[in-house]
């Protein structure tokens, strides 16, 4: 804060029944900061709506292929990745509860938890895609090609969306690591911690999207 | 200075939900075995679960359920936008989409 700033009188508003309120910094608001990340979660859900409602409309054109395709996919990896991003998206609510209690350390230690969930999340889906383009099944691939209209698309449409979902995954995991460094900094306290629940918000998305995307890729037979 | 109008959230709360989630997980991957069902009850049932879970996550995880009206209008309001553009599009493929015109060249 500069000096001109520290030493300035405080600007005083009155509400509608005469009550002085002290102005304060226009930069320090939490329902703002909230309202704001909220908006940019609505654009995600339209991404994700959008990707949703092509899956649909192609899961009603060819509905035989997509079952059959379904079944190719490994339910035991996905349901895996299904249980790790629950506990997951609790481990990153705790780390809020911690760091409002005035917890840090306990705070930091889950957003570690969650950072090495969402790592091996991630590796999972690494094993899982090795296995299908092993298999010669990866967009253009000619074994794909090959394949019915059907098979093309839902596979297609699985790469692309728990592709951008995992995209997510991984600048979650940037965006974790960004906030353990503004902890440490003291910039996120006990006091100050929308930049923490914003980012819970965005985990709490990311594990949303996979609620709906997990049934429908893996459970449709 | 500090972060004013928050929620107050607590441990008990995020566990109860989370014990719920795990719960319908289960159902999501055990439906199958259980219930065996043609394709479009299997989705009514799936979906439903997921509806289930979503509205858990957003009342209690995204704390929506003691949020202020504002945020809970912004949800409902983009909740419409969604099923209208939805509506938009299952009418418009209902009365004039040509099967798999896609692979024509």
């Amino acid at each position: 804060m500069s000096e001109a700033v520290a030493n300035a009188e405080p600007e005083i508003i009155f509400d509608k029944d005469g009550n002085p309120h002290e102005v304060v910094d226009f930069n320090n608001d939490y329902i703002g900061a909230k309202l704001g990340f909220w908006l940019f979660l609505f654009t995600e859900i339209m991404i994700f709506g959008a990707l949703f409602l092509v899956f649909g409309f192609y899961f009603i054109q060819h509905q035989a292929e997509f079952v059959e395709s379904s079944h190719d996919l490994n339910r035991l990896l996905g349901g895996t990745n299904t249980f790790i991003l629950l506990v997951s998206a609790l481990t990153m609510g705790l780390s809020l509860v911690k760091l409002r209690n005035g917890k840090v350390n306990a705070a930091k230690r889950y957003i570690w938890i969650t950072i090495i969930l969402a790592l091996v999340f991630v590796t999972i889906k690494y094993f899982e895609w090795s296995h299908e383009i092993h298999l010669g099944i990866y967009p253009g691939s000619p074994t794909l090609d090959a394949m019915e209209n059907g098979t093309k698309l839902f596979f297609g449409m699985y790469f692309t969306m728990t592709g951008l979902h995992g995209l997510h995954i991984l600048i979650g995991v940037g965006v974790m690591l960004w906030v353990l460094s503004l902890i440490n900094n003291g910039k996120v306290n006990s006091k100050e911690f929308v930049v923490l629940e914003n980012t819970a918000l965005y985990w709490d998305l990311v594990h949303l999207v996979w609620v709906f995307l997990f049934p429908l890729f893996y459970l449709i037979y | 200075m500090e972060t004013n109008n928050t929620q107050e959230i607590k441990q008990s709360s995020y566990i109860n939900v989370f014990l719920l989630l795990i719960l319908l997980t289960i159902l999501t991957l055990s439906q199958p075995a259980i219930m065996h069902l043609e394709l479009a009850p299997t989705l009514f049932v799936q979906m439903g679960i997921a509806f289930t879970k979503a509205v858990l996550i957003i009342g209690y995880y995204m704390h929506i359920k003691g949020a202020p009206s504002l945020f809970k209008k912004m949800i409902f309001a983009s909740f419409i936008l969604l099923a209208v553009l939805y509506t938009l599009m299952a009418i418009d493929t209902y009365h004039r989409y040509v099967s798999a015109d896609y692979f024509i060249n």
